[in-house]
């Protein structure tokens, strides 16, 4: 972990105290976001996968906790998030099923493929439940959390039990099996490790943390919308984790963090601000390769 | 019972049959040698054996049980090991990580998701490293190994995975001679309970190691017995040696003058990888039409030394081609006209041997035709995919792709690792011929033998630097002179 990362973390724990209600929301924002980012982060470092269907986790988390909760009420929020959870640990396992011996593109394609009819089936399928185009409105806040202050510290903490739990998965046994499996497949597989069950475990527990990314946004923001679950939002999640790094632990807050500012920054002075986004991105990528190949010495 | 049995077993690659009914028994502690010249299945039978392929037809059995079509984590997990021709490992991970990686596989600490000390595991691998000799370079990334060094990591995890069977593909290629002796005593010390099966060139030790040799010839077994019966079996020396084993006599011309400007000039040339500088101000000349040798064991900087020319790594120093600085990056090198037959021979996958030709080819005086003049085989093989090659094709595809450069000066590394000697003595003819026609070739290599007998001149390198430079013919002369160098 970079030594600077901790203070990133410790501002972002300020800026309730000090930026008022937009810094907040920009804040409870970068939470649910980097959950969901580091999960795609997390995908990758231990397998080598690249998805692009990371917003059924995502949006699906938050769909079940929007569910759940309005039939219920707000004290059904634990055992919301935990079906959100598991049904992400469950869903994701699935498609890791389907993707165990698929790579690269093609995994990338299928997790599209499988994303996309769940946007499909919430959007058009199932609109007597799901709210349709509309979504749903009107999910009450977490009962305790209800000040958007404590809500905001609740994520944070959850944020950080997270790191610390993949900072100690990377350090685990397991975690530098995952390691090896990422850097070379075939040689972990000839060594006597069960590759398709690692890829499932990482591929379930990825699918778990995104959906509780989902479930905090909900939580938070009162209403769930099938925007959550189309390829944009997995796009997004996608440039998030590749702007952190991809690797390091930090990639999906760095990631995060990242777009929501800019974006925050660039949208209060020009409605283009897309375009500038864009721009930035490309600008990025860019000087990264560029020292990448000077520093680049072949082996 | 048998530790491995393979029943009438057939795989093909891309119309080319590698293993045409394979019958194999290898009972529990022997050990058996598998040779073959190049190109006869023997590392496609160890695919078979270890699950990475499954044969097309027949049964593969392991301790009794039929293991057809299981993937090989199963396999390992009932005590089947390997380690690869080609060395094949985790490229961020250092030389320690590698060898607990291979002892945890089996240990239900592997299960671990939080972390744990490893405690006995730990030693054991230190261990395994006093072994093989890699104590020293524990935690150096394996990226940053020679290539010796590379296939020593391989046997260490081999051997930290505590096998039943044992299949290793050529030991010792790659190895310099005193990593080659320190495998030898390491093979010939396991015990007798783990059974070994091993691919090597190197045919005396094959057949001093051995309790049974089996001859693979074009996929299918040619001949089965005690070492001295098949060592002296006529059929075998035929497809292994060739006939006439002993009209290697005609050495190039001593150096006819090869005068006038130097086509290429190194001068203080420093390059390494990371904080660490592996070559130390090189010099070296190549005239126009010389074959020069760079001479020296593994881990010397051979390889690194051809990689700085090549433009893959940033070097300082200066390389001069006819007179003119090279431009930097590899792709200015290569227009400039250097050309590299690279060590491993690196085909390109998914393109077929004539895609792979076309993608080379430059005008000049080597053409499509002149080149399948040269390499006969290549022309048959045209239209396979370029890496179900074997061993020896890949190797003529690879110079074959060099050539079609139409380089200045053709830079060869390490050309005959790997090749049985017949096809040594294939290449070494051909690029023989390539001298005579007048190309310019800078060849690096550690088999001393094949080198001296094609080029003129010798560079004899030794920790990054060039400590000697002589005349081939005297160091034919004066073996012993050779041997202080290369050990």
């Amino acid at each position: 972990m970079s030594r600077w990362f901790p203070w990133l973390l410790a501002v972002l724990a300020l800026a309730p105290l000090l930026g008022g209600a937009y810094a907040l929301r920009l804040g409870t924002e970068v939470v649910a976001w980097s959950l969901a980012a580091t999960a795609l982060a997390f995908l990758y470092r231990t397998t080598g996968l690249v998805s692009l269907g990371h917003s059924a986790f995502f949006g699906g988390g938050a769909y079940a906790v929007a569910l759940l909760v309005r039939n219920i009420g707000a004290s059904a929020y634990p055992f919301a998030v935990l079906s959100a959870v598991l049904l992400g640990f469950a869903f994701s396992l699935l498609l890791g099923f389907l993707g165990l011996r698929s790579h690269g593109i093609f995994f990338l394609m299928l997790t599209l493929a499988c994303s996309q009819i769940m946007y499909i089936l919430v959007k058009q399928g199932f609109s007597g439940i799901t709210g349709g185009d509309d979504g749903l409105p009107g999910i009450p806040r977490p009962p305790g959390l209800e000040e958007p202050w404590a809500y905001y510290l609740a994520g944070l903490a959850l944020l950080l039990g997270v790191l610390l739990l993949y900072r100690a998965f990377l350090a685990s046994p397991l975690g530098q099996v995952m390691d090896a499996l990422r850097q070379n497949e075939r040689r972990t597989e000839v060594l006597g490790y069960d590759v398709r069950r690692l890829k499932l475990l990482a591929s379930g527990l990825s699918g778990a943390l995104a959906a509780l990314g989902g479930a905090y946004l909900v939580g938070y923001r009162g209403f769930v919308h099938p925007h959550d679950l189309s390829w944009t939002t997995s796009g997004l999640l996608l440039v998030m984790a590749v702007v952190g790094g991809m690797r390091p632990l930090s990639a999906g807050v760095v990631g995060a963090t990242l777009l929501i500012a800019l974006e925050a920054f660039l949208s209060s002075y020009t409605d283009l601000w897309n375009l500038f986004l864009g721009l930035f991105l490309m600008t990025a990528a860019w000087t990264t390769l560029r020292s990448r190949r000077a520093t680049h010495v072949g082996a | 019972m048998w530790a491995l049995e393979l029943r009438q077993v057939y795989k093909s690659f891309g119309g080319l049959l590698a293993l045409a009914g394979v019958d194999l028994k290898v009972p529990l502690g022997e050990r058996r040698a598998l040779v073959g010249p190049n190109g006869a299945g023997k590392s496609t039978l160890f695919r078979v054996a270890g699950g990475e392929s499954w044969p097309d037809r027949g049964e593969v059995l392991l301790f009794g049980r039929r293991v057809t079509g299981l993937p090989p984590h199963r396999l390992a997990q009932m005590g089947l090991a390997r380690t690869f021709q080609v060395a094949s490992l985790f490229p961020e991970k250092d030389v320690w990580e590698h060898v607990v990686l291979a002892s945890l596989a089996f240990h239900p600490l592997s299960r671990r998701p939080l972390p744990r000390r490893l405690g006995t595991l730990e030693d054991q691998a230190l261990e395994v490293l006093e072994r093989v000799g890699l104590s020293q370079r524990a935690r150096t990334r394996v990226a940053a190994l020679s290539y010796g060094e590379q296939r020593l990591v391989e046997l260490a995890m081999a051997l930290a995975q505590k096998p039943r069977l044992l299949l290793l593909d050529e030991p010792l290629a790659g190895l310099a001679e005193e990593e080659r002796e320190r495998v030898k005593g390491i093979l010939q010390a396991l015990p007798r309970e783990i059974t070994v099966l091993l691919i090597e060139h190197d045919l005396d030790f094959a057949y001093g190691f051995a309790d049974r040799v089996t001859v693979l010839h074009q996929g299918q077994v040619l001949r089965e017995g005690l070492p001295e019966e098949v060592r002296r079996d006529p059929q075998v020396i035929e497809v292994y040696v060739g006939k006439d084993q002993e009209a290697d006599v005609a050495f190039p011309s001593p150096s006819s003058p090869h005068t006038g400007p130097a086509l290429l000039e190194v001068r203080g040339l420093r390059a390494g990888y990371g904080q660490g500088e592996v070559l130390r101000g090189v010099d070296l000349e190549v005239r126009p039409g010389e074959a020069v040798g760079i001479l020296g064991r593994n881990g010397m900087g051979k390889t690194t030394l051809l990689s700085a020319l090549m433009g893959f790594l940033p070097a300082q120093g200066e390389i001069l081609l006819e007179g003119k600085i090279v431009p930097p990056g590899t792709l200015g090198r290569a227009q400039a006209g250097l050309a590299l037959v690279p060590q491993g021979r690196q085909p390109i996958p998914g393109l077929s041997v004539e895609e792979e030709l076309l993608l080379a080819l430059r005008p000049g005086r080597w053409t499509l035709e002149t080149i399948y003049e040269l390499f006969p085989r290549l022309k048959e093989r045209r239209h396979a995919p370029s890496t179900v090659l074997s061993g020896g094709e890949q190797q003529m595809l690879a110079i074959a792709r060099a050539l079609l450069r139409n380089p200045k000066l053709l830079l060869l590394d390490e050309p005959t690792e790997g090749l049985s000697p017949l096809l040594v003595k294939t290449i070494q003819e051909v690029l023989r011929e390539l001298s005579r026609q007048g190309e310019s070739l800078l060849l690096a290599e550690q088999n001393a033998t094949f080198a001296l007998g094609l080029v003129q001149r010798v560079y004899i390198m030794e920790k990054g630097q060039i400590v000697e430079c002589t005349e081939a013919a005297y160091l034919r002369r004066e073996p012993k002179r050779l041997r202080m160098w290369m050990g």
